[in-house]
């Protein structure tokens, strides 16, 4: 998928962990961890609104588009 | 999914298992008989036929209103012979017709009627055995669904096909002969809900994908 996940980077930049950020926004470590390796298909406003409050950063620096990284998923519906 | 409905799902797995259990035997059994202890001579072959008489319509037609006549008036029933069933017993040179038919017209039950339920049955328990509580849609039930389907349509390909195929080898014994055959005597005709089943798929198919995106979605 052309859209890259920069949750690293970002708790990088905080020095931050993955468990510390989990426990920050109440969401499981393994849902964390699906967007983290970017295998999420979707994220939830409310995720991405606490994980933004909780680094102290905008939605556009946690997702990145990167035309050429892959197809993009249609839906069929 | 509640505790009621867990319940019956776990019901219904336990007798699609048994009765799976049940056709595998059932079919050993058949198969055995065919190939090994033939109960009759190694060239004569039975059939289970029907015989209707050669009448035309209107001497039918006829036949009833002398009967209606017959029972003007008085409180009695009189009993109208429309066909009647035989056994034929004849000669067949050939070795894989003669197979074939002991096969298609074995008693009680003919082999493919034998498998068609085995396998009906095989699928139905493994739908139910992965129908979980919390995970209704497990993606190797959309493959299971779409079989079931195709097992149906095929129950009736074979009825029309193994039914105009025994009525043409009837043809050379005897006149008005028409085989017996217990295939496709449910109330709505198999490949009607063959094809329905396949419509489920589709839908259940598009029930995985979203439960796929669920489960994707942080």
């Amino acid at each position: 998928m052309p859209i890259i996940v920069r949750l690293d980077v970002m708790l990088a930049r905080r020095k931050m962990s993955l468990s510390t950020l989990a426990a920050a926004v109440d969401i499981t470590l393994a849902n964390l961890s699906i967007l983290k390796s970017d295998k999420a298909k979707a994220v939830r406003f409310s995720t991405l609104e606490a994980i933004c409050k909780a680094l102290d950063c905008q939605p556009g620096d946690l997702l990145e588009y990167v035309p050429g990284e892959g197809p993009i998923a249609h839906d069929d519906g | 999914m509640n505790r009621f409905t867990t319940g019956i799902i776990t019901g219904l797995r336990y007798l699609f298992l048994v009765a799976s259990v049940a056709g595998a035997l059932a079919l050993t059994f058949y198969l055995y008989r065919a190939f090994f202890v033939p109960e009759q001579p190694a060239d004569v072959i039975t059939l289970n036929v029907r015989q209707r008489p050669a009448l035309d319509w209107e001497t039918e037609l006829g036949q009833m209103q002398d009967a209606r006549q017959q029972l003007a008036g008085r409180d009695s029933a009189l009993l109208l012979p429309r066909s009647r069933s035989f056994v034929l017993v004849q000669h067949e040179a050939s070795a894989a017709r003669r197979l074939a038919l002991r096969l298609v017209n074995a008693e009680p039950q003919s082999v493919p009627r034998v498998v068609a339920a085995l396998l009906f049955c095989w699928l139905v328990y493994r739908i139910l055995r992965d129908l979980r509580p919390g995970q209704p849609f497990a993606p190797a039930n959309v493959r299971r669904l779409r079989w079931l389907g195709v097992l149906l349509i095929g129950c009736d390909v074979y009825y029309w096909l193994a039914h105009w195929w025994l009525s043409a080898y009837l043809a050379d014994a005897a006149a008005g002969l028409t085989p017996v055959m217990d295939f496709g005597s449910s109330l709505v005709a198999n490949w009607l809900i063959g094809v329905l089943l396949l419509l489920v798929a589709t839908g259940y198919q598009r029930g995985v994908e979203l439960a796929e995106d669920a489960e994707f979605t942080v």
